[in-house]
């Protein structure tokens, strides 16, 4: 196990002395070579969370532990868990080499043999034009490379990132999550990325942790935590969702036949709790056609015409579900007011318990 | 922009043009004319032709060359000191979180506003012969005699202690500006790229307040060579250049020495301000980033916390001491001779000094708008408007901040006492010269809130039919209103603490309280100079705080601190 936190709290004191809890008791672990992102809306607790893993903030509660190793109470000199900023935070004063070896200076390593592990992994990373430059002569998405090059060369235990794209222009931050994960991967670094960016998440995470309010709401891989929400929260923070409220008809070895305003329908059991009557059906946009065959009569109320997709508000039975078609122009794009027939695509859908 | 289309621009607007002559007729004759009157009269010999005598005594003369030597000496002292002091300060206000912050960051500025002089005062009442630790502490308690073994708080090491305590907080203000915008991601970076805090501290933090700490080095370096009420207090036999420049014009009458002293102040301060105009021009290091600079991080230790709470106590326990030793000398009857505590010294104080008060806050009343209207004016023209001509006004204006207290009193002298304008003996040449010589602080006030103010307000006023004038008087100015107020009380208590340029032009018919204070001080009247003192203090922060208040109330949310 390369990091655990266990029952992580922190509580800040605002300026009128009050309390406030922006870490709630967090546990997770981090296995050797993965890379975990922190995802939720802003406030959730996710800067701090990492920020204590660093160590630029000593935990109210709790434990970390470093490669099974107490590293609670460490300053963040002794951690060897080197931070990307979202403001880069390059040493202004020095140039771009000597920001790349501050860390390898810093442990000692002598310098020639800190330039030459520079160059070295500068190369790799396509850097060594840059690295006689200062770094207010670089792009946002060049300095943004020099200051994963500054940690990558220190072979961190665990390398931290907080919102480091969010300065980016959106093209940039498509090319450098790529690029992210292609040397993460490719040095099997363990990192814990702080995010808000859901695709980024979905694009970069072995795992995600989705937080709300300083807690965490779910662990899983990107597909699990997409298809599989454990909560109305999760489920409308990844993307779009809508919620029907249910009753369960009949429970069988693994599955469930839920009844609602569309229709009867039979899933697979996501366990909901014993003797559950009612449940609420998770139905994401892309999961509903509009093709045709389906049993449901609804009537199209607006429509967005994308490009790539075209969005929909659909009546149906007194509920109003978001669809999107893709690839809108071979069907043709619906009027609004045209009558529609509507299906749902059971292996799509989830359900949570009534209190989830 | 080119010089044509300046004057093309003047001439659709007549009234910016008629504006700008007077604001520089102002300028030439309260400004540029006095310091020129200095630089003639250390070249012109007593038959009226050119003599390079006198400046060649600056360099052959002992009594010339030693105060130029010792000034080098006790700036460099002080300029140290003092930036050190401030420094610590503003790293404990930046980066350690200490409890009541407020607090600290008022009393380390309150020398600010105090009269330059009342540390000293409080030096003697302290450190003289007759000083609380000299005689009541060590003498009679311990049996130990300092001025038997050499001490004496007159003289270099004394005025070093007053200059550093009086100087830090232009130090502070400074460098915690420069502290605050170094954005901590910065240290953390460097920690967690394994440097330690105090290799963070030396290899991060201090490389980027270096500049803040060069230009803090060089304003205290100036501000301790322009010092005077300091140094004529404590000076003893160790002479400055500003008192010596003073001592030669109303001791020897020699004008033309005096003067070619004050041209010896006038140019590292030339140089300073020279060098501090084109700084501002470049791109500095600092980097500003949009998130709040999270305090009390983790970039200082327990331990660092600790040394950095500990000395910032000790100092602002300092500037407390030496402020409220004032307050306790005041009600002492005879310093020295009779401890018990009286309200006597108020009365007798009073009562000589009565007029003088009064003078003192009429002349200081009258001066603000006097700097207000022309700080406005001057700042609205550099701002908004285009003209040939407007750098030149724009360094001009903020000349007379830069220019020594000491240079501009003998200019004024010299300019002003003998035809085509004869001001001297009057409150007009006070009023002038107090006024013009704050204006450069509302001048800063209204300019940076004029950048702050977007263009586009006053277009759209304009583009709904608003003339010109009316656009100024209710779009304009209603915004500057809360900057430009909170500077005019400045303007004001500095011209209520203002000593080294009036004592020069102050008369039997208009004298001053700072003035009246140093009298009581150098006929060794203790007591009453310490509550003539309280007095003027008193008197200053009434008006600072009641403006305070009253501006708070009056903008709710847009009133910033000076
Ligand atoms: N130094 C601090 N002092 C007081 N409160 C703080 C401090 N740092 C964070 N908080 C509070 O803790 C909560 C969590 O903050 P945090 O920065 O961890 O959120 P975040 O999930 O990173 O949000 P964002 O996406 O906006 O960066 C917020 O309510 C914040 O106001
Ligand atoms: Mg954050």
């Amino acid at each position: 196990m390369s990091v655990r936190l266990s029952n992580l709290v922190k509580e800040f004191t605002d300026p009128r002395g009050k309390k406030v809890r922006a870490v709630a008791g967090v546990s997770l672990e981090v296995s050797e070579g993965e890379l975990v992102t922190l995802l939720g809306p802003s406030g959730c607790g996710k800067t701090t969370t990492l920020r204590m893993v660093a160590g630029f903030e000593e935990p109210t509660a709790g434990e970390i532990s470093i490669h099974g190793r107490d590293v609670t109470r460490e300053p963040p000199h002794r951690r060897n868990t080197p931070m990307v900023f979202q403001s880069y935070a390059l040493f202004p004063h020095l140039s771009v080499r000597e920001n790349a070896a501050f860390g390898l200076l810093q442990k000692g390593v002598e310098k020639s043999a800190a330039r030459g592990r520079v160059d070295a992994m500068a190369e790799a990373m396509g850097l060594l034009d840059l690295l006689d430059r200062s770094p207010h002569q670089l792009s946002g998405g060049q300095q943004q490379r020099v200051a994963l090059l500054r940690a990558l060369v220190t072979e961190p235990k665990v390398l931290l990132f907080d919102e480091p794209l969010s300065n980016l222009d959106a093209q940039m931050r498509v090319a450098m999550r790529e690029e992210i994960r292609r040397v993460l991967r490719k040095h099997a670094i363990t990192a814990i990325y702080v995010t808000h960016d859901q695709d980024e998440a979905m694009v970069l995470s072995d795992r995600i942790v989705v937080m709300e309010k300083g807690r965490v709401a779910q662990v899983g891989a990107p597909r699990e935590v997409y298809a599989r929400p454990a909560s109305r929260f999760v489920a409308s923070f990844l993307g779009e969702a809508s919620f029907v409220p249910c009753e369960v008809r009949h429970r069988g070895a693994g599955s469930l036949v839920l009844d609602g305003p569309l229709g009867a329908m039979a899933i697979a059991d996501p366990g909901l709790p014993r003797g559950a009557l009612r449940a609420t059906l998770v139905v994401r946009p892309e999961s509903v056609s509009l093709a045709g065959g389906g049993s449901l009569p609804g009537r199209v109320r607006s429509t967005s015409y994308l490009g790539h997709e075209a969005r929909y508000e659909v009546a149906v039975n007194g509920l109003v579900l978001p669809v999107r078609v893709a690839n809108p122009l071979v069907g043709g794009i619906l009027a609004e007011g045209a009558e529609v027939s509507v299906s749902i695509e059971p292996r799509a859908v989830h359900a949570l318990a009534e209190d989830q | 922009m080119s010089l044509r289309s300046d004057i093309h621009a003047l001439r659709r607007e007549p009234w910016v043009a008629l504006t700008v002559a007077v604001v520089f007729a102002v300028l030439a004759l309260f400004v540029a004319y006095p310091l020129l009157r200095v630089c003639v009269a250390c070249v012109t010999g007593a038959d009226g032709g050119f003599t390079s005598e006198h400046l060649s005594r600056l360099f052959t003369r002992w009594h010339f060359v030693r105060p130029i030597l010792n000034s080098l000496l006790l700036g460099s002292i002080v300029a140290v000191c003092g930036t050190a002091v401030g420094f610590l300060l503003a790293f404990a206000v930046t980066r350690t979180n200490p409890p009541l912050r407020g607090t600290l960051r008022r009393l380390a500025t309150l020398p600010i506003i105090a009269p330059p002089f009342v540390i000293a005062l409080s030096a003697i009442l302290l450190f003289g012969r007759n000083g609380i630790v000299v005689r009541d502490l060590l003498l009679e308690r311990g049996g130990v005699d300092l001025y038997a073994h050499g001490f004496d708080i007159y003289g270099l090491g004394g005025l070093a202690l007053v200059e550093t305590l009086s100087y830090f907080p232009t130090a502070f203000l400074l460098l915690a500006g420069v502290l605050a915008a170094i954005d901590p991601s910065l240290e953390e970076a460097a920690m967690s790229l394994g440097a330690s805090r105090l290799r963070t501290f030396v290899k991060v933090t201090l490389p980027l307040a270096a500049p803040g700490l060069f230009a803090s080095l060089l304003l205290i370096f100036i501000e301790s060579l322009a010092d005077f009420g300091n140094p004529l207090i404590l000076g003893g036999r160790f002479n400055v250049l500003s008192v010596q420049a003073y001592l030669q014009i109303t001791g020897n009458d020699d004008q033309a020495g005096g003067s070619a002293l004050a041209l010896v102040l006038l140019v590292p301060s030339l140089l300073v301000y020279a060098l501090q105009a084109a700084l501002l021009e470049r791109r500095s290091f600092v980097t500003v980033t949009g998130k709040p600079a999270r305090l009390g991080g983790v970039s200082v230790s327990g331990t660092g916390r600790a040394v950095v709470g500990v000395s910032s106590a000790l100092i602002v326990g300092a500037v407390v001491l030496f402020y409220g030793l004032v307050l306790y000398g005041s009600l002492v009857t005879l310093w020295g001779v009779d401890g018990t505590l009286t309200l006597s010294n108020f009365k007798s104080a009073f009562a000589i000094s009565r007029r003088d008060v009064w003078d003192s806050v009429l002349l200081a009343a009258l001066s603000t708008p006097v700097s207000a209207i022309f700080a406005l004016v001057a700042a609205y023209l550099i701002e908004r408007k285009r003209f040939p001509g407007r750098r030149a006004m724009e360094l001009l204006s903020m000349l007379t901040f830069a220019v020594p207290g000491t240079v501009v009193g003998i200019g004024y002298v010299l300019a002003f006492s003998r035809p085509p304008l004869v001001l001297t003996g009057t409150a007009a040449i006070i009023v002038a010269l107090l006024g013009f010589r704050n204006a450069p602080v509302g001048m800063k006030a209204a300019s940076s809130a004029l950048k702050q103010i977007d263009k586009s307000l006053e277009e759209a006023a304009a583009n709904l039919g608003a003339p010109p004038w009316r656009t100024f008087a209710r779009v304009t100015l209603p915004l500057l209103a809360p900057a430009l107020f909170s500077s005019l009380t400045y303007s004001f208590v500095r011209a209520m603490t203002a000593v080294s340029a009036v004592i020069f032009v102050v008369s039997g018919s208009w004298n001053l309280l700072t003035v009246a204070i140093l009298g009581f001080v150098e006929s060794s009247e203790l007591s009453r100079a310490a509550a003539l003192s309280v007095i003027l203090v008193a008197i200053v922060l009434a008006v600072f705080e009641g403006m305070r208040l009253a501006l708070r109330r009056a903008f709710p949310g847009r009133f910033s601190e000076v």
